[in-house]
């Protein structure tokens, strides 16, 4: 057998106690693509991030070409050839795609005009298409990553490895992704492709190495192996892969969204001219590329972001302009669960306990319990009780400076139990639990005020499948309760699978609302990519109920 | 083949340590800082007092008579009020350097009060409008940085640094402006000053102790069980989980500061209105830094707090005295020491997070794995834990890197001062574990393979 191209024998990396790699093995081969697939915090990004020269490792040892490599910084890889194209890019905003592609260590004197035809030369040779002039500012997330791996194969690296490549890309998008792979394959070049998305797994690669909680389990020949297997490999039981749909009941509309115009943080428009309508029991799935808008609707829906124009009725009434507690205060029971779990829904350096009471903590009184009065006491003695506990009722009902911890922790208890989530105590911090349990907090606070209406903006990302099927289950039962449920999702097969309706932005416009068993990927990524846009093709203005809460003349501008 | 290159310091984060190791640890960082500091001292005075003289010194310039001792408690209450003062917007993650400044304001605006109406009101009437007038100005010291933080979201750091030498320079502007001849210091006002409990020294000092007693109650139960003090937290942990909860950000800041700035208002009353009955321009005594030391050693906490002014009190007065017996005639002196003291204190919290490990690979043992150097496997050795059994193995390659990692734990840990070697690794608990432990834990590791 020819000699492989890396071998790693017995890598450990620990943080503090915790084992990121245990003794790990793998061989790569010369011109193969070999899949590294396990759940998120299963230790690939780090596996790699000790062949790429960010880490290094604890124990063990690395091979490339047969001879012991010692890598300690990114410079080391590059000189063994190896070289990584991460899941945030690295790339510079203000340069053109040559000048980043150019950048770096060992610089060969760059001229402008050679480095544009060199780049140009590269992308030839495996089919990228890539303007060498482009700004990187001006680009979309594929076209970055496609400077990101021409950036790497211009260093001269053998060895390539992707971390997530597919995660911000769509369906066509990824098509034309494996095929340069394959391009670069034939060219003799050896990849490692990170992902968590089977079916890509099954299309691309030679072989899938499987990792779990920091432990290599095993090595297949893609061609041998099932999604079915794998997954079994991954999670280490038998897992069912179906999501239910109950059948949605068709509601009057909860939610109306009307011309709604958002601006970004930069000041863009990140929302254009939105129209849809949430009904009650129903989940509205909204599908597009990572950063077309989804982020700033929540925010605008939440009350947390300033709506430019058009309205936000919440069954008939409006909601435009208001902050989260006035909109509670009107009695409206709206949940919005972010993406970013830790930097906005949640405290992460405080506990369980203190994390439940986020939301109502301004409503807590003194919670002074009355005194038994024993019948056979004096009358004195009865007297003077009953004074005190009249006393404390009427405490009770001042506004009380102190927040109220035990009534907070016994809350925290109910959705510990409830959503069998992993912690040592209510108190300790949340940054501390899994991802999956920091999301179950979170969910768990969420619905446990009974929300009617429950915004999800990525809700599975970063949790294993085992508790994503958890959340599927926990948001599925919020619709059979009535309550209807906004769902920001990235998986198109699980969204395809869960939403009743999806709903497809491109730049933050509406591109259509479709049915989801009446749709199918292809049609969903076409739209996504702004290829396809339904909401123009059909001629009439969609996203509007027929039985509108809205009353007649309130919003002017819509009926004009 | 080439020999392969590997770093020679690889620096691992710790599993969480129990609090008993942490704090033994840290007594051991102090105990060694204090020995360095007493050969340091022995070497160069120029009075010699014989080596455990020092720690004599040190304790007779806090504990000697009852007034040094009364001194130290008055200087550790004043500390104590600024630096919880400062904490209140530290746990909100608003860096208030202006501590300084606030106390200064505080000081003037009494002294104002003082000066224009004592005598021409009863000294209760001024004593209260003094006590006011000194949390207001503290306040509002604290305040416009606050505001332009909020609304414009301006460098709080800066601004309130800043603000220092506007008050610094009020403060001499006032001076002179009442008393244009004369050597520019301020002489005692006769007037309206504070109550005291008895006479002397403990008269005086008994109610700012007092008074830094119930601050350091109050500001405990604020920050830990009122809804302000968990608002508090929110925005200092996440600005946008707050906002997500509904907490207006910008009032909750400027509600903060106007707390944070009229402490040390009061802190500037009691300067004026009770100790010093003058103002001037050091009267701060740079508390306001020295503060910002007395939060972040006692990780915010109030009563952590109250320990580190103590200890940071009783090493400025400790050493103001070892000066004097030892014959410095320099100030300097004793700051360089507490200087020392602090970067071993603060230094060791590396170690208690981070555990280093040291490559030496002597050609002889190259198959030999890096070993550690951590408190830990001496403790496990300690416990019985069973000793290696293929321990003579490595006997060559370990006795060989043996004395290079004293050196160079006590060079890491320690920086420049290396005549002090040998010493350092006695009580440095990290560089403590014997060859013989640390050779037990590689053992154990490769048997496990």
């Amino acid at each position: 057998m020819a000699q492989p191209a890396l071998e790693l024998k017995g890598i450990s990396k620990y943080f503090g106690s915790v084992a990121a790699n245990r003794n790990i093995d793998l061989t790569l081969q010369k011109g193969e693509i070999l899949a590294l697939l396990g759940e998120n915090g299963s230790g690939k990004t780090t596996l790699m991030n000790m062949i790429s020269g960010i880490y290094y490792p604890d124990e063990g040892k690395i091979y490339v070409d047969g001879q012991e490599a010692v890598i300690s910084s990114p410079q080391d890889a590059f000189r063994h050839h190896i070289g990584m194209v991460h899941q945030h890019f690295k790339l510079i905003d203000i340069f053109t795609a040559a000048q980043n592609i150019v950048l770096g260590p060992g610089g060969k004197g760059a001229r402008l005009s050679r480095m544009n035809d060199d780049v140009r030369a590269i992308a030839q040779k495996y089919g990228f298409a890539i303007d060498p002039k482009k700004k990187v500012y001006d680009m979309s997330v594929s076209e970055k990553q496609t400077v990101e791996i021409v950036k790497v194969l211009y260093r001269g690296a053998d060895i390539l490895i992707l971390d997530e490549p597919t995660a911000v890309l769509t369906p066509q998008e990824t098509e034309k992704l494996f095929s340069v792979m394959r391009a670069m394959k034939a060219d003799g070049k050896s990849i490692i492709i990170i992902t968590h998305k089977l079916h890509e797994v099954m299309a691309i690669s030679d072989r899938v190495a499987v990792l779990r909680k920091g432990e290599y389990i095993g090595c297949v020949d893609t061609a041998s192996t099932n999604e079915q297997a794998l997954t079994e490999m991954m999670v280490g039981q038998k897992v069912e892969l179906s999501i239910a749909r109950p059948k949605a009941s068709t509601d009057r509309p909860l939610l109306e969204i009307r011309d709604l115009v958002v601006r970004s943080d930069e000041g863009s428009r990140a929302i254009e001219d939105l129209s849809f309508f949430i009904r009650g029991g129903e989940i509205l799935g909204v599908a597009g590329i990572a950063g077309c808008g989804q982020r700033e609707l929540c925010e605008a829906i939440a009350g947390l972001r300033k709506v430019e124009q058009g309205g936000i009725y919440h069954e008939g009434e409006s909601i435009v302009g208001l902050t989260p507690k006035q909109i509670a205060a009107r009695g409206i029971s709206m949940s919005f669960i972010p993406e970013d779990r830790l930097g906005m829904g949640l405290a992460p350096s405080m506990s369980v306990t203190d994390n439940m009471m986020l939301k109502n903590y301004a409503e807590h009184r003194f919670d002074i319990a009355p005194v038994p009065v024993a019948e056979e006491a004096s009358p004195a003695k009865k007297r003077w009780l009953r004074f005190c506990n009249r006393l404390g009722a009427f405490i009770n009902k001042l506004p009380c400076p102190f927040v109220n911890r035990r009534a907070a922790r016994a809350e925290a208890q109910r959705v510990i139990g409830e959503l069998d989530i992993v912690t040592p105590s209510t108190e300790t911090p949340v940054r501390r639990l899994s991802g999956g349990n920091v999301q179950k907090v979170l969910l768990g606070r969420e619905i446990l005020t009974e929300p009617n209406v429950l915004i999800t903006a990525y809700p599975v990302r970063g949790l294993d499948i085992n508790s994503s099927y958890l959340i599927y289950d926990i948001l599925n039962r919020q619709k059979e309760r009535g309550a209807g449920v906004l769902f920001i999702g990235e998986d198109l097969d699980v969204m395809l699978a869960l939403c009743d309706k999806i709903m497809v932005l491109c730049h933050g416009r509406l591109m259509g609302v479709v049915h989801a068993e009446k749709t199918t990927k292809e049609e969903l990524g076409l739209m996504m990519a702004g290829a396809l846009d339904l909401a123009e093709e059909k001629g009439k203005p969609m996203g509007v109920a027929k039985d509108s809460q809205i009353a007649e003349g309130e919003d002017s501008a819509w009926n004009a | 083949m080439e020999r392969v290159k590997q770093p020679l310091i690889h620096i691992t984060k710790r599993a969480p340590m129990p609090l008993w190791k942490a704090l033994c640890i840290r007594a051991g960082a102090v105990l060694l800082a204090l020995i360095v500091c007493a050969i340091f001292i022995s070497a160069s005075a120029p009075k010699q007092k014989g080596f455990f003289g020092y720690f004599g010194s040190l304790f007779t310039g806090v504990f000697g008579t009852e007034r040094r001792f009364l001194l130290f408690l008055q200087d550790t209450a004043l500390l104590l009020c600024v630096a919880l003062a400062l904490v209140v917007a530290f746990r909100m993650k608003f860096w208030n350097l202006g501590g300084n400044g606030q106390v200064l304001m505080g000081c003037l605006a009494c002294a104002m009060c003082m000066y224009y109406l004592g005598g021409k009101w009863a000294d209760g009437w001024v004593c209260l409008l003094m006590f006011f007038a000194s949390v207001a100005a503290g306040a509002l010291w604290a305040v416009i940085p606050a505001v332009f933080k909020a609304f414009f979201n301006t460098n709080e750091s800066l601004f309130t640094l800043m603000m220092n030498y506007v008050a610094l320079n009020l403060v001499a502007f006032f001076i002179t402006h009442w008393y244009p001849t004369g050597t520019g210091a301020m002489p005692p006002l006769e007037d309206a000053n504070l109550p005291t409990f008895g006479s002397g020294v403990a008269g005086r000092v008994l109610p700012v102790v007092l008074v830094a007693v119930i601050v350091t109650a109050a500001i405990y139960c604020y920050l830990r069980f009122s809804k302000h003090g968990y608002e508090i937290s929110l925005i200092g942990d996440s600005k946008n989980t707050a906002r997500y909860a509904g907490i207006n950000v910008k009032k909750v800041v400027i509600r903060t500061l106007v707390l944070s700035g009229a402490l040390c208002g009061l802190v500037g009353f009691l300067l004026v209105g009770s100790i010093n009955h003058m103002v001037s321009t050091t009267m701060d005594d740079n508390m306001g830094f020295t503060g910002i030391m007395v939060a972040w050693m006692g990780k915010f906490d109030p009563l952590i707090m109250t320990g580190v002014a103590f200890f940071i009190i009783f090493l400025s007065r400790g050493m103001g005295q070892v000066c004097t017996d030892f014959g410095f005639t320099s100030e300097a002196l004793s700051d360089i020491v507490v200087g020392l003291i602090y970067f071993f204190f603060i230094g060791c919290e590396f170690f208690i997070v981070y555990k280093v490990h040291f490559n030496f690979r002597p050609r002889a043992a190259r198959a030999q794995p890096a070993f550690e150097m951590n408190g830990e496997s001496a403790h496990k050795a300690a416990e019985g834990e069973s000793p290696s059994k293929d321990g003579t193995q490595n006997e060559p390659a370990m006795s060989e890197a043996a004395p290079l990692i004293a050196e160079d734990a006590a060079t890491m840990s320690e920086g420049a001062k290396t005549a002090d070697v040998p010493s350092m690794s006695e009580g440095n608990p990290e560089a403590e574990p014997p060859p013989r432990t640390r050779r037990a834990k590689n053992g154990g590791n490769k048997e496990g393979k």
